[in-house]
């Protein structure tokens, strides 16, 4: 947590080089969150981007005493990915939508597990990611997601559930008995 | 408890968070628990393997960059820092006009009254032209610069903010004038601040409102006035200029030099506007080479469109593709002649350079330039 002030006060300070630390040490695994949640890979770079710049431009949101910053970088890629599918609905019926059919191009598809996980709706992968690959606590995924932990722990449970009835479903195909 | 209250808790204890002791005690008797248990493992473990199976994805250069004149602010300090504009031949430049801790501007900008800022305005005997400054007065020492050349010779001065008493300010200025008699070289003009070593700084105190003569050795009385302004304009160096460029007019104000998502180069504050014997700027980058940008066609320049509200130019060399940004609109013309010289690099100078220059004699000064 001191190291999270420590760093969000250079960014605050306007300091290029601590955000460029800041950058490289979670563009990444913000891009994969973010591909769980828009389903391409440019897209979510798109917002990724987005995300560090309206942080870059208007350091002024965290508090450190509510989570980590990298909690709070989640939670702003997040509703910045929630504008991303509110403008791509608004988007014209007869105008081609430039990502169509590629929601389920995520990391994990290609895999038997990524068949089942890319079944799940966006909530229950976005947040399925966040705990399974990135390893982020109750807490964060509280804050990222803006609901108590209690409601954390019962989403996930649910989330779990869904992937493992898909995975064991025979006519998935996603998975086969052992 | 049965498998159903308890199965919710076997997604927290897989988590590691704490479970009731009456939870544990049906998760030992409860195959079908321990399955759900063993499942979330599996299914664990195989998503963060295909996850990493597919993480080698690099990451891409920061947009963020875009958004922020860090590059500027190095610039800047690099000057500030060294107290020296490098040694750089100028062909045929009107004006570079340097703040080295305050900014340069060409838009009016409006009085604050007893604002911090102090924008000094030096008019010189020939003509009606005036170059001015901008310097703060509410952080210590500030300092700022101009050159003036296409004039008979090359005037370069430069004011010290030494103290503010109420009404007034002291300053400390230098100037520097080189008759065109007296100039080693017609077609080039240089300027660095060491032209100002072992020349004695004058001091004044100027009066709100009032007016200074400071006498220039063999060019005349240059006037000097205040105005205080309540913040550091953007575009201070001439406050003549428009938004909107004149009819004839082509200028490049705060460049940012983009290729490909990668910004080369972010000159904030920094410009360059031929006068009418000039008809190109120069944008030198160490490492990168230099770009001339004209209105007029010229040897080896590409024709390209000016794009969106004309403050941007876009075009390729060398099979990349650049996008010169500007802070304001370039010129009122369609089209503009690019040319990128990627190997050309001063001798001299390491440093990023903005200017005007001469495009029909741009071979002469390529091959002349040391």
């Amino acid at each position: 947590m001191a190291d999270d002030h420590e760093l969000w006060e250079r960014i605050r300070e306007r300091d290029a080089n601590a955000f460029e630390v800041f950058y490289r040490d979670n563009a990444g695994r913000l891009c994969a969150y973010l591909r769980q949640i828009v389903g391409n890979t440019q897209a979510a770079e798109d917002v990724m981007q987005e995300t560090f710049t309206q942080i870059w431009k208007s350091p002024n949101g965290f508090r450190p005493e509510l989570g980590s910053l990298r909690g709070y970088l989640f939670g702003i890629g997040r509703k910045r990915a929630a504008e991303w599918w509110r403008k791509r609905e608004r988007l014209p019926e007869e105008q081609p939508r430039e990502h169509e059919g590629e929601v389920a191009d995520s990391a994990a598809s290609s895999s038997a597990i990524g068949d089942a996980f890319a079944r799940l709706q966006e909530e229950q992968r976005s947040l399925l990611w966040l705990r399974e690959v990135q390893g982020q606590s109750y807490a964060e995924l509280a804050a990222i997601l803006q609901i108590p932990v209690g409601t954390v722990k019962s989403r996930l449970f649910a989330a779990r559930e869904e992937l493992r009835r898909i995975w064991r479903s025979p006519r998935s195909g996603a998975r086969s008995e052992k | 408890m049965n498998c159903a209250e308890a199965a919710e808790c076997v997604s927290a204890l897989f988590d590691g968070e704490p479970i009731s002791r009456e939870v544990v005690a049906h998760l030992s008797d409860c195959k079908e628990c321990r399955a759900r248990l063993n499942d979330y493992a599996e299914m664990g473990a195989e998503l963060r393997e295909a996850a990493s199976g597919a993480g080698a994805q690099t990451i891409p250069e920061g947009r963020w960059r875009l958004a922020e004149p860090a590059a500027a602010t190095n610039w800047l300090r690099k000057w500030r820092g060294t107290m020296r504009i490098p040694r750089f031949a100028f062909a045929l430049m009107l004006i570079a006009i340097f703040a080295l801790s305050g900014g340069l501007a060409l838009v009016k900008a409006r009085p604050g009254g007893n604002g911090p800022v102090l924008l000094l305005s030096f008019k010189i005997p020939q003509g009606d032209k005036a170059w001015d400054c901008a310097l703060r007065t509410d952080r210590g020492p500030d300092s700022c610069a101009f050159f003036g050349a296409n004039l008979p010779g090359e005037l370069a001065v430069s004011a010290r903010f030494i103290r503010r008493e109420g009404e007034r300010v002291q300053l400390g200025i230098k100037t520097n004038f080189t008759p065109a008699a007296a100039m080693q070289r017609q077609y080039t003009h240089t300027f660095e601040l060491k032209m100002f070593d072992g020349i004695s700084e004058q001091e004044y105190w100027l009066e709100r409102e009032e007016k200074l003569n400071v006498p220039v050795a063999q060019f005349g009385t240059v006037e000097v006035s205040g105005e205080y302004l309540d913040h550091m304009p953007v575009m201070a160096s001439n406050p003549r200029e428009t938004l909107d460029p004149g009819k004839a007019e082509f200028r490049i104000l705060s460049p940012v030099l983009i290729r490909d998502h990668q910004m080369l180069v972010n000159m904030a504050r920094a410009m360059a506007i031929p006068d009418e014997k000039d008809n190109g700027v120069m944008l030198h980058i160490p490492r990168e080479g230099l770009f001339i940008f004209s209105p007029v066609p010229f040897e080896e320049g590409a024709e390209v469109a000016v794009r969106h509200g004309s403050n941007q130019i876009e075009f390729t060399a060398e099979g990349k593709s650049y996008l010169l940004v500007t802070g304001a609109p370039i010129t009122r013309a369609e089209h503009v002649w690019v040319r990128h010289l990627p190997d050309w690099h001063p001798s001299n100078n390491q440093g990023w350079f903005l200017g005007g220059v001469n495009v029909q004699r741009l071979r002469e000064f390529l091959e002349k330039v040391p």
